[in-house]
């Protein structure tokens, strides 16, 4: 390729020097799944050599349909190790390295050993602790500037059936996982009195079956989501009470769709995504042209749509705004009101948060014995607290979440 | 893993009918370069049935670097049976071949393309395009044409016309509950339901659709018509507010009133839908016709006979107590299926059969969301664009528009002067853009020679993730596709349809 007008002003002509950068650049690739598959075989053919990758899972007969790195004979293998294996046999000179555990085992020395990070990762809980610890990696000067070489970029896909976005997170400097929490629309749930008392979807009876009816036969057993014949149980249950009300349309794979929350997954729109994902590493990498900014989303079920948007930074975002969360609390309010706004309102949206303040531990989630000799005050109100010294007026608190990788600051404004 | 099945996922979207049109498919690929693979590869895995990939090319070190389905030890080997071979080793469930022949031999046999359910025609020279483009026009034949170059790829869809009964609008709710005509079995119901003296939890359970034909009706009794202009609309969202006894905590109350914009209109079908059962093939129809347009004329001799529309049978969750909610649906799916039946029997005059094939329940079960897409023909396009469908004040799609035509005059250039261009090609490449209907802009055309005909492997990616999504919707006659050209431009990471 030759030199343009269109590329940025640092851009350095010839085949020499994007082979160069993405010979050394060291990429990880968190997911092989569906975006995964496509991303390994996307950066390794766009130059990349020095590759790792991380997935938990195992290969499942339903990841087939597009997980085009895996056979019928690879079921139940680890997903990284036979897509890492694959690569290297198809692509010479490429190394990609497998790892099998939680992204969250992994410490801030492993993630920075890497020049990008590129993400294709099926939930949101993995996603918003790898936003918060790429965040917690950069490094300010004296004069609160962003030490650049702390910085890795994170280029983040998603997809659920036709539609899809992908998107460029530059720590500090663009928008953050956590600034658009508010967008991620949460799983659809019915309320317990509409599935109990007056059910009218099969979706009702099989929401039924699996929470309520599970529960009374088989108090001591979770429900094993992948067993064949705990989902017949289940399946068998929702269709009597579907039958008893009258209720059509209960299928054991609505069953299987209903409980294990199924998104509809195609091969194509992970592979335009991934593409989109990759596309976006290879100008990071190599100045071919200027990256995203910021976000891309493409919707093909009616005709095609898409829209490239600037996402704005949240000023009080809890990840990339550096500020405190601040709570004005009742003095009269309890432990538990406060904890539950933490969870509940979509601002903060944590899922188990553990507090502490300059007297000590306030309460803790975990494990069970911590969690027992901290949860009486979880009724007791702040006033209470203050005057039992809990909790003194006036002192921060530091709050952990298994959504974030380090602590946040917590002011709490009694009134 | 709780099921067997490896199509689940993809099921959940185009159901078991989709997976057989996919299943039964045949492909026709031309060309194995990167792109071909990428788009042929998300074909294979969700289960096409069967494909040939027609080229003549050997295998290079150039290859390695863009695509996925050749190997070092693969080099100077045909290309198209290299990709074939890996290819098939993604799913057993398809057939494939390979043909090793020049893409220009081939396009000189158009009887060769007769078996194909869809063409694909990927990196093809200016002239072959054109060529292709007729032959496809002439018989009658699906076909898609893709390019990558550089940073910037697009895809094209012909074909005369394509049909859909299930499309599936991802971006409205249908609703057909005929409010402001109600059925007679509809009306009978609403009014054997008392409002009066019963209890708050059974008062706040009557699903909204019965309140709105119970309060149309004492409405249009008292004021001799019903709700025509914004002031009485208002009002009568009023008067069903009043009617509730705590209108804060009874959902259905607050449904009826956001949903009460469906009595005020009276029941008719979109113009899209209407010019369809109104097209010349629909009036025309007869037993030689596709079942598509039998049907729409059966619909539409059903209609002027009864003077409405069949009922679709459509129906969502609400406020409701179990029994009145199933009751409801059942008094909704007998009316449908009395429709159905009429409209079924009108379908077997027309064809001169008494067989019942799913095909007419589907269409009057989606009559809302039909749709009918003619595609204007490559050649017409090459005579000149459609440059009114393109807004000048899009900046988008104009500056898309310059992109493309960037792209035909680089083909254009290359088939002319049998060369790449250089930079001092620049001015010549404007100017041809100019006989296209537009000149480019110079910054596009330097970046057009900069691209050259570099093939970067995660455009083409792209490029064969949005057609094979096409490519289904083609095969599966479901969702909506495109019309009819889509560029990806991965120097500012847009991507807009046009119309050309
Ligand atoms: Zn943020």
């Amino acid at each position: 390729m030759n030199t343009s007008s269109l590329s940025p002003k640092d851009f350095i002509p010839g085949e020499d020097t994007m082979s160069m950068l993405t010979e050394y650049a060291r990429v990880l690739v968190i997911g092989a799944g569906g975006l995964g598959c496509e991303i390994l075989k996307d950066i390794a053919l766009s130059g990349f050599k020095d590759i790792e990758v991380i997935d938990l899972d195992t290969i499942d007969i339903t990841n087939l349909n597009r997980q085009f790195l895996f056979r019928k004979e690879n079921v139940g293998e680890y997903k990284a190790e036979v897509a890492a294996r694959f690569i290297q046999s198809r692509v010479l000179g490429c190394k990609v390295k497998a790892h099998t555990q939680p992204i969250q085992d992994f410490d801030e020395d492993f993630y920075s050993s890497f020049h990008i990070i590129i993400a294709g990762l099926d939930n949101i809980e993995a996603r918003r602790w790898l936003n918060s610890m790429l965040h917690s990696m950069v490094k300010f000067d004296e004069n609160g500037e962003i030490l650049p070489e702390t910085v890795r970029p994170l280029i983040d896909g998603g997809t659920e059936g036709f539609k899809g976005q992908a998107r460029l997170i530059i720590p500090f400097k663009t928008a953050c996982f956590e600034c658009t929490m508010k967008m991620v629309t949460p799983q659809q749930r019915f309320p317990l009195c509409t599935i109990a008392e007056t059910p009218r979807l099969p979706e009702h009876c099989i929401t039924y079956a699996q929470i309520i009816e599970w529960e009374k036969a088989f108090p001591e057993k979770k429900l094993d989501k992948d067993s064949p014949e705990d989902m017949n149980w289940v399946y068998q249950k929702a269709l009597d009470r579907a039958n008893h009300y009258g209720i059509e349309g209960v299928t054991y794979m609505k069953t299987i769709g209903v409980v294990k929350n199924v998104i509809p997954a195609i091969a194509s729109t992970n592979a335009l995504i991934s593409a989109a994902c990759v596309a976006e590493a290879l100008k990071v990498a190599t100045y071919l042209s200027n990256p995203m900014d910021n976000y891309f989303m493409y919707m093909g079920q009616t005709g095609i749509h898409t829209a490239t948007i600037q996402i704005e930074k949240d000023h009080e975002c809890l990840v990339c705004s550096k500020k405190p969360i601040n709570l004005t609390v009742s003095r009269n309010s309890k432990l538990r009101e406060m904890i539950d706004l933490l969870k509940e309102n979509k601002k903060y949206n944590m899922i188990s948060p553990a507090i502490s303040g300059m007297l000590g531990p306030l309460y803790m989630p975990k494990p069970p014995v911590l969690e027992e000799k901290h949860r009486f005050k979880l009724d007791l109100t702040f006033a209470e607290l203050i005057d039992k010294n809990y909790f003194r007026d006036g002192d921060g608190l530091i709050v952990t979440d298994p959504s974030f990788n380090s602590s946040l600051t917590l002011i709490v404004n009694l009134v | 893993m709780a099921t067997d099945n490896k199509y689940d996922r993809q099921l959940r979207l185009w159901g078991s009918e989709g997976q057989h049109l996919l299943n039964t498919s045949r492909v026709c690929m031309l060309g194995s370069s990167g792109l071909s693979s990428e788009s042929l590869k998300n074909l294979v895995l969700p289960g096409i049935g069967f494909f040939t990939i027609v080229d003549d090319t050997l295998v290079t070190e150039r290859d390695l670097g863009e695509n996925f389905f050749v190997t070092q030890s693969d080099l100077g080997k045909p290309r198209a049976d290299v990709v074939k071979t890996y290819l098939l080793e993604l799913n057993p469930d398809v057939q494939g071949e390979s043909l090793i022949q020049s893409i220009p031999s081939v396009l000189s046999n158009p009887s060769f393309f007769q078996t194909y359910s869809l063409i694909i025609a990927c990196q093809l020279s200016f002239s072959e395009i054109r060529t292709l483009g007729a032959i496809c026009e002439q018989n009658n034949k699906k076909l898609i044409v893709a390019k990558s170059n550089g940073l910037l790829g697009y895809l094209r869809i012909y074909c005369k016309e394509h049909l859909v009964i299930e499309s599936k609008p991802s971006d409205k709710e249908i609703y057909d509950l005929r409010l402001y005509e109600p059925f007679p079995e509809l009306l009978a119901y609403a009014e054997s339901i008392s409002l009066d003296g019963i209890q708050d939890i059974y008062h706040s359970h009557i699903p909204f659709i019965v309140l709105l034909v119970k309060f149309l009706k004492e409405w249009t009794e008292t004021h001799g018509t019903k709700p025509r202009n914004m002031e009485e609309k208002t009002r009568f969202k009023d008067f069903v507010k009043g009617k509730s006894r705590d209108f804060f905590a009874q959902l259905n109350f607050q449904e009826a009133v956001s949903k009460a914009y469906l009595c005020f209109l009276e029941e008719k079908l979109p113009s899209e839908v209407m010019d369809i059962l109104n097209d010349e093939k629909s009036v025309n129809a007869d037993v030689n016709s596709e079942d598509f347009w039998i049907c729409a004329k059966a619909v539409k001799e059903f209609m002027d006979r009864n003077q409405t529309v069949p009922l679709s049978g459509i129906f969502s969750d609400m406020t409701s107590d179990t029994n009145s909610y199933i009751t409801l649906q059942n008094i909704y799916k007998n009316r449908a299926d009395c429709d159905y039946i009429e409209v079924l029997q009108n379908y077997q005059r027309i064809k001169g059969t008494n067989q019942e094939p799913e095909i007419v329940r589907q269409f009057c079960k989606n009559l809302q969301t039909l749709e009918v897409t003619r595609f204007r023909s490559l050649e017409s396009e090459f005579l000149s664009i459609n440059a009114e469908s393109i807004d000048e004040d899009e900046f988008e799609e104009s500056k898309s528009l310059e992109w493309y035509l960037a792209l035909r005059a680089l083909d254009w250039f290359i088939q002319d002067q049998n060369r790449e261009p250089t930079q001092d090609d620049k001015e010549t490449l404007i100017k041809h853009t100019e006989t296209l209907g537009k000149s480019i802009a110079s910054e596009i055309a330097e970046e057009i020679i900069r691209f050259g005909k570099s093939e970067l492997h995660c455009i083409s990616a792209f490029i064969g993730g949005a057609l094979s999504q096409e490519a289904v919707k083609l095969i599966t006659h479901q969702y909506t596709p495109i019309n009819n050209t889509f560029l990806f431009n991965s120097v500012h990471t847009t991507a807009v349809v046009l119309n050309l």
